[in-house]
């Protein structure tokens, strides 16, 4: 009698073993997408060129086992960067200048690939004036009115640079405070001389006409990198893995963009709610990779506008890593 | 003891129109005021006391007849409000100086006037006092020692007593025998307060009626106490009948 | 003894203890404790860094509101005299009145340019309508008998209006006066955070997307400061614009 419990209990046994193994093996074989594999990572959503654009599209942070989630509606790096303070949002992406402040200020968070970089073949930043405007160098911009998105930003210490390029100083000149939105009108209707803009409102500028480029970015930097995406310090400390996989799904999307340029400008037209005309791709570092030296340049043009006390000795490793550089 | 004519009302009647209609509010009244004399209006809450004392003042236009004055000149006549309508934001001297500054008179006798006035009406002391701050009896005063600033031949009063206590109505009764006593000026009153009225006047006129119209005239010059008892008591009777005719007029 | 003022105070003290603790508690990089906030305001007004900014601002605000209270009481004047032009006037007035100024500062600034014509013409455009309604409505609320009175006085027109119907709306004025001064801080701020190159605002939007939060605390409490400054100078135009109404009302047994 025993063996004939006992090997129905084997049986039942082994039939369940095998429905449950069935059953834990299933979804793994389906997709890694699946929820018990995805890390959330909630992205500050800033209304600017991005390749995530494409990567959600294209499902590539799926493929890297992260759940991508846009997060907010930022009009700025540091409001990103104030969001992730709070511990709203995960990650996003920031002009350096930005993220020195924030460090400096305390807020943990750090720099972990490229975001936006000029390039003398890819200028991003550009200034502009009336095509009628007097103003045709560095020199006759002393008593104009400088429109600048923010105050701690690339764009303010770019012009800075090319001021004093110059002979020129801060104060020879008023910098007014404006978004870029609004820039190119009020260069329109002549409330400001120079206007200081990216894509799309360069481009739409430049399309429509009336204006032209006074300098670019490239023209007082070189090949400099000026923005990163940042992660909250928590995650790259804890939790590298979900960074690096977010990269991954990043860097993925920064190929397929170079690969398929005319579609990727199509998805990106349709998430930044802009005409095609208007998106134009963007260059990255190699592999998006996170440049030190780039980082430091900006600290060192931030302690010497006197935005950083000589006596704080924040480096370029406080601010950025290149841990997730891929070589 | 009566002196020469003051005023005199012909006829005098008003009219509004409303877009419900026109509304008759004083039917053809006529009577005689003289210096020396208190004239009393009495009559129930809508006849037409008020608007007839506006007629006399030259507050408001009849509709038709005529109004003739004596003495035409500004601030020859002066009205006392119901409610004083003191200008709670002027001090009880600024209050008096009203009438005199928009009559062209200088600073100096201004005040002077103003404070001789309000002493007049028992009020020395008290000229920085705002209305606020006065009793309703003070702020009484206020309003007729205002009326007398310019030393006018004729002094309107509209419900001159209602909202005083005894005391201070007996007060202002006083007020206006010392006013009419020199002969030279005439006070007129509207008032529903029957007995002050006959208690005070030397003619009451009973205004009945909707639309009101003068009824009846009693002289209660030199008469006593019993007299003016009964007078009283006609005034109280006629009022009444014409209500009672009036309510029957209607639901007919 | 309790006197008034400690009571006042004791509200205030409560905020601020609990802010303290909380931000000790805490230390939060974006929450600095009010004694920081306030040693730091001291410390920039001292420097002379504030100052500018607030006299800028400052400057702006009167400015701004003078210009509101003249064209406000010359237009309500004028609409309770003439009141065809008020029945033309009221609907674009009603429809103004709606509409959210900081929506509309963009098209200021476009429209009048970077800097104090902006900001001036954001003040007007929120100080202009309670000093208006209110002094409007206390034009209509004058006491008729007491016109009544002056007309039997042979008060003139010009004497009726500057002795009966000015006094008489005071009050109402100076309501919409206190709404209107609120009003003109907010926007001004505002503007100034968009498209300025001075003021208290602009010394805010530069220290906050800086992160010297400490420094962006202290600016707002400048701001508390001079709110509360323009409330006391308001109280003080009424204590003496309304001396009447100092005095209680006298009861007689």
């Amino acid at each position: 009698m025993w063996h004939f419990f006992s090997r129905r209990v084997c049986q039942a046994t082994q039939w369940v073993s095998c429905a449950a193994i069935i059953v834990a093996v299933a979804p793994a074989t389906t997709s890694p997408s699946h929820a018990q594999t995805l890390s959330v990572v909630r992205y500050g959503h800033f209304r600017v060129y991005d390749p995530v654009y494409v990567g959600l599209a294209k499902g590539f942070f799926r493929d890297a086992g992260v759940d991508l989630q846009l997060t907010g509606n930022f009009t700025s790096g540091p409001q990103e960067l104030q969001a992730a303070a709070s511990g709203d949002v995960d990650a996003g992406n920031v002009a350096i200048t930005g993220l020195i402040n924030a460090v400096r200020a305390g807020i943990p968070v750090t720099g972990v690939a490229d975001s936006q970089s000029e390039f003398a073949a890819a200028p991003l930043m550009q200034w502009l004036v009336l095509a009628d405007s007097p103003v045709r160098s560095g020199r006759e911009l002393a008593g104009k009115v400088i429109a600048t998105n923010s105050l701690s930003g690339s764009f303010y210490y770019t012009a800075l640079r090319y001021l004093r390029a110059n002979g020129l100083s801060k104060s020879d000149v008023r910098f007014i405070v404006m978004p870029m939105e609004h820039q190119v009108e009020a260069l329109r209707l002549r409330r400001v001389d120079v206007v200081g803009v990216i894509d799309p409102y360069s481009v739409a500028a430049l399309q429509e006409g009336g204006v032209r480029v006074l300098f670019r970015g490239a023209d007082v930097l070189g090949d400099r990198q000026f923005s990163l995406i940042f992660f909250r310090g928590a995650l790259v400390r804890d939790r590298p893995d979900i960074v690096k996989r977010m990269l991954r799904g990043y860097r993925d999307s920064i190929e397929y963009i170079r690969a398929h340029p005319a579609e990727s400008a199509r998805l990106m037209s349709s998430a930044l709610d802009l005409p095609a005309s208007v998106v134009v791709h963007h260059q990255f570092t190699p592999s998006a990779n996170v440049r030190l030296s780039d980082v430091q340049f900006w600290i060192d043009a931030m302690r010497g506008n006197g935005d950083l006390s000589t006596s704080d000795s924040l480096s370029a490793r406080d601010v950025a890593t290149d841990v997730f550089n891929l070589r | 003891m009566k002196g020469h004519l003051t005023l005199r009302l012909d006829g005098v009647a008003k009219q509004y129109a409303l877009p419900s209609g026109t509304v008759e509010a004083l039917a053809p009244c006529s009577f005689e005021a003289y210096a020396g004399e208190i004239v009393a209006i009495v009559g129930e809450s809508g006849a037409g006391k008020s608007t007839l004392l506006r007629i006399a003042a030259g507050l408001l236009e009849p509709t038709s007849g005529r109004v003739g004055i004596m003495n035409a000149l500004p601030g020859s006549r002066g009205m006392v409000f119901q409610g004083y309508a003191l200008f709670p934001w002027r001090h009880a001297l600024g209050n008096v100086m009203f009438p005199l500054e928009a009559a062209g008179v200088i600073k100096g006798e201004r005040v002077a006037r103003a404070r001789e006035v309000l002493a007049w009406v028992g009020l020395a002391g008290r000229e920085y006092a705002y209305p606020g701050e006065l009793s309703g009896g003070m702020c009484q005063r206020v309003a007729i020692a205002r009326a007398l600033a310019t030393d006018p031949t004729l002094l309107l009063l509209d419900e001159p007593t209602a909202a005083l206590d005894v005391r201070n109505a007996a007060e202002i009764g006083r007020l206006m025998r010392a006013v009419v006593a020199d002969g030279d000026r005439t006070v007129i009153i509207a008032t529903h307060d029957i007995d002050r009225a006959v208690a005070l006047a030397d003619r009451v006129l009973v205004l009945c009626g909707r639309p009101g119209s003068i009824v009846s005239t009693f002289v209660t010059e030199n008469m006593g106490p019993a007299e003016r008892l009964a007078d009283r008591q006609a005034i109280v009777a006629i009022i009444e009948s014409q209500s009672r005719a009036a309510t029957i007029a209607r639901s007919a | 003894m309790i006197s008034r003022w400690m009571l006042r105070a004791t509200g205030l003290l409560l905020l601020g203890t609990s802010w303290e603790v909380f931000a000790r508690l805490h230390s939060a990089a974006y929450l600095p404790a009010p004694t920081a906030v306030f040693a730091r305001l001291a410390a920039l007004l001292a420097d002379g860094t504030l100052i500018a900014d607030g006299k800028t601002s400052v400057a702006a605000l009167l400015e701004g509101l003078a210009l509101a209270n003249v064209l406000a009481i010359v237009a309500a004047v004028v609409c309770r005299r003439f009141y065809p032009v008020w029945l033309a006037f009221e609907p674009v007035v009603e429809s103004v009145r709606g509409l959210p100024p900081l929506a509309l500062l963009p098209a200021f600034l476009l429209l009048f340019g970077i800097g104090l014509e902006s900001e001036l013409a954001m003040i007007l455009w929120v100080a202009w309508p309670p000093i208006f309604v209110n002094v409007m409505h206390g034009v209509k609320e004058v006491d008729p008998r007491l016109v009544e009175a002056a007309r039997s006085m042979n008060a003139s027109d010009v004497k009726i209006f500057r002795d009966v119907i000015a006094p008489s709306t005071i009050p109402y004025y100076i309501a919409g006066l206190r709404l209107a001064a609120g009003a003109s801080l907010l926007v001004l701020v505002a503007a100034e955070m968009l498209g300025a190159s001075s003021g208290i605002g602009y010394f805010i939007l530069e220290t906050s997307q800086s992160f010297h939060i400490t420094d962006t605390y202290a600016a707002v409490a400048l701001l508390g400061v001079i709110g509360i400054t323009m409330s006391v100078v308001i109280d003080r135009i009424a204590w003496l614009c309304l001396p009447w109404r100092r005095v209680a009302k006298y009861e007689w047994e």
